[in-house]
């Protein structure tokens, strides 16, 4: 009897437990919109006979997040990946981070203003320590642009995702 | 009670995974890429060909030939669709008397995706000619890359010939879509 009681009481003690130390976050979208990118003659590198410009990119501060996490000092990390509707394999998508990093605060995974490429698979591209923090600015890059790839006219889509987890690890 | 101990501890850790927070946010990338039709000349200096002296008297006169140009072209077209290149000269323009200006395409070195077929040579006239026809989606590429032009500068009758009957014609390429 009185061990059914101790287990009701630690059934109880975990559950106070966790609602004292559940963690929220919160992704701040100051800047995620559409990038929508057209492909025409302009964008040829030389006269006719040439191919395009292999690539296109967005201004570094095209994506701005911030994360709002609670409790303070809560670790975290923002994963990236894409989920096509209608995106070929020839073109590559990537992301850097544009602005210094925090030191312990924050930190660019792949490093301040080098590329990783996004996939279908989620990977980390920044993580921190912190109550709240903006400034997690995103640059954008496609590569592959080129009729040697079999580019065809046409609209191709996909859709970049950011996840603001904690805790992390 | 070291069960007990045991088990606050299985919970405590699916407790942590359980209360992992987590949000997202999304925005959608789009590329849109439209038709390209786009055509040059290597090079577009004067080409010049004359009439040619037989070597033994009793021989034709002969006429010069030039293939020193090339085509260079990037399409993209919509799917199942095709474009030609075509070859006219200007309203007013003519060959000399007792002569015919003729084109070819003698050669297509593309680099990517489908550049055509060549239709055979042509006598220029006013009238928009085919000289290429199947041009899909491709690139020829530059420099020493392109569809090979040879002109031939044809005698069909040496009793119209006139000393000194010079004429300067402008040859149009226009690729285009099939008609």
């Amino acid at each position: 009897m009185a061990l059914r009681h101790l287990g009701l009481v630690l059934v109880w003690a975990v559950f106070l437990i966790g609602s004292i130390f559940s963690q929220t976050i919160n992704l701040l979208e100051n800047s995620v919109v559409n990038w929508n990118i057209t492909v025409s003659a302009t964008d040829l590198s030389g006269p006719g006979g040439s191919d395009f410009i292999n690539f296109k990119e967005t201004a570094a501060n095209f994506v701005h997040l911030g994360v709002d996490v609670n409790p303070n000092n809560t670790a975290w990390q923002i994963t990236i990946h894409r989920v096509d509707t209608n995106w070929p394999s020839f073109l590559r998508l990537y992301a850097r981070g544009t602005l210094p990093a925090n030191g312990a605060r924050f930190t660019w995974t792949w490093g301040q203003n080098v590329y990783g490429e996004v996939t279908t698979v989620a990977k980390q591209i920044c993580y921190g320590r912190r109550d709240r923090l903006t400034g997690i600015n995103i640059q954008l890059r496609v590569e592959g642009i080129s009729v040697d790839n079999g580019l065809a006219i046409g609209n191709y889509v996909t859709t970049i995702v950011y996840t603001a987890i904690a805790p992390y690890p | 009670m070291k069960r007990l101990a045991l088990s606050f501890i299985v919970l405590m850790s699916i407790l942590g995974i359980v209360y992992a927070a987590n949000d997202t946010a999304s925005h959608q990338v789009t590329m849109n890429v439209l038709e390209v039709v786009i055509i040059d000349l290597n090079d577009t200096s004067t080409v010049t060909l004359q009439t040619n002296a037989p070597a033994v008297g009793g021989d034709p006169v002969t006429g010069d030939t030039d293939s020193s140009k090339r085509l260079q072209y990037t399409s993209l077209v919509p799917a199942g669709q095709s474009r030609r290149i075509t070859a006219n000269w200007g309203v007013a323009d003519s060959a000399p008397a007792g002569t015919s200006l003729r084109v070819e395409i003698t050669a297509i070195n593309g680099v990517a995706g489908n550049c055509g077929t060549a239709a055979g040579q042509i006598t220029l006239s006013n009238v928009a000619q085919n000289i290429i026809t199947g041009i899909g989606s491709c690139r020829t590429g530059t420099g020493a890359n392109g569809a090979t032009v040879t002109y031939t500068f044809s005698i069909d009758d040496v009793s119209q010939l006139e000393v000194g009957d010079s004429r300067t014609v402008t040859v149009t390429f226009t690729l285009t879509d099939a008609s």
